[in-house]
């Protein structure tokens, strides 16, 4: 899985295809470093990528494990 | 050439300029100008005129990490409208845009303005007919519009470097369609840029830079000082905004375009080349203590410092790292203009000079 900010969302989407791995997990960081954030954001953006970065990594590995394709 | 040697995918469209045209533009494998349609025996003719193997890799061209091969550049330089005797100038100047410290990724992906721009040195100009004079950044000569255009192109077709897509650039700027230009040596007082980096004057080279934009100076004052400290001093207030957001603090090897007429009045005076970069690498600069807080975002001085190696103990944030990454040529006509180039945020992307053979 790949964690961007959500500006190169698009490039990141494109990249994976031009790599052959369309359904890369990804998740979106929304403030960039350089932008707009209010004091705390950042931090914000990192405590909630934690929960999407194990929810992106648990079912990828759970749509690529053999019991999901059976199940 | 023979076109059964060609190995890119024949696209059969229908036979008229316009249903070409048409392709392109659907398929996003155009810079939005009308393009000449690359059929096999334009590119074969192309081909003819760098009489290298088609399919030597040059460089891979990111964010679609595409391999370019010379087969690749000579269609780009047909759909610019290149003459076949540009191709090894094509060549170069993808060698070096794929080299790591140009960051071709980053330059093609910022939110940032930057486009490669070329600049030509040694006999290579006259033989293309490169203009280095009056107008040298504006439209009308072919050989100028049309391998920076070729450029772009590849970096579109073979990179994927798409707008708005994969290109995140903001706004863009005129550059990113074409920008090549050439040295005025002849009405230069000081030896040719090229001759920096150990090359002969017989020599030809090709220097990219990943230049942001294009701040125009009329330099002020009838001596050589004055119009170097004139100079220093516009460029000091643009350094001050332009580089401070993200932490890398000067850095780079920023462009100055000086005029002819200032590289006359600065050299007349007793001004050297390098005595021009050691004041403006001197006076273009900031002290540390008069960057408003800001513009410094969430970071504390100390992490500022940290990400800034530039940064001098007595905090002195300076255009380069070392006056010597100051890049100066003397281009254009006359009167009393000079432009800075600089290069995208600091130190994100150098620039790369390769010989043209």
């Amino acid at each position: 899985m790949t964690l961007c900010q959500s500006i190169f969302l698009e490039l990141a989407r494109t990249e994976a295809k031009f790599f052959g791995v369309a359904h890369l997990p990804l998740v979106a960081i929304p403030h960039h470093p350089s932008g707009g954030a209010r004091p705390g954001e950042h931090r914000a953006d990192a405590e909630g990528a934690v929960d999407l970065v194990a929810e992106r990594l648990t079912l990828a590995a759970a749509a690529a494990s053999p019991q999901a394709r059976m199940g | 050439m023979n076109v059964a040697d060609l190995t890119s995918p024949l696209i059969e469209v229908e036979d008229s300029w316009e249903a070409a045209n048409d392709w392109f533009l659907k398929e996003k494998l155009s810079d939005g100008l009308p393009i000449v349609p690359p059929t096999a025996e334009r590119v074969a003719r192309m081909l003819d005129a760098a009489q290298r193997d088609a399919q030597e890799v040059i460089g891979i061209i990111p964010p679609k990490w595409a391999l370019c091969s010379i087969e690749k550049i000579a269609i780009n330089a047909v759909m610019a409208g290149c003459l076949p005797e540009y191709l090894p100038v094509l060549i170069a100047a993808v060698e070096a845009i794929c080299e790591p410290r140009f960051n071709l990724y980053g330059v093609q992906a910022t939110t940032g303005y930057v486009g490669p721009a070329l600049l030509l040195n040694g006999p290579i100009r006259t033989v293309l007919h490169i203009n280095c004079d009056a107008g040298v950044f504006g439209p009308g000569f072919r050989a100028n519009a049309t391998i920076g255009r070729a450029i772009r192109l590849l970096l579109i077709t073979v990179g994927g470097g798409y707008p708005g897509e994969t290109d995140r650039s903001t706004f863009g700027w005129p550059g990113k369609y074409t920008m090549c230009f050439g040295e005025n040596q002849e009405k230069s007082p000081w030896e040719p840029y090229h001759l920096e980096f150990g090359f002969k004057p017989e020599e030809s080279a090709v220097t990219v830079f990943g230049i942001n934009g294009f701040l125009p100076i009329h330099t002020a004052g009838n001596r050589g000082e004055q119009a170097l400290a004139s100079l220093a001093e516009v460029i000091r207030m643009h350094h001050g905004v332009s580089h401070l957001d993200v932490g890398s603090f000067g850095g780079g090897t920023p462009l100055i375009a000086l005029g002819v007429e200032d590289a006359e009045i600065m050299a007349r005076d007793g001004i050297t080349k390098k005595q021009v970069k050691d004041y403006l690498w001197q006076y273009a600069s900031l002290k540390f203590a008069e960057i408003p807080a800001r513009r410094k975002g969430h970071k504390s001085d100390e992490d500022l410092l940290r990400e800034s190696p530039n940064v001098t103990p007595d905090s002195v944030v300076h255009l380069s790292t070392k006056p010597e990454d100051i890049m100066v040529v003397v281009l254009g006509g006359k009167h009393r203009h000079s432009v800075f180039l600089p290069m995208w945020t600091g130190r994100n992307t150098l620039c790369v000079i390769k010989p043209i053979v």
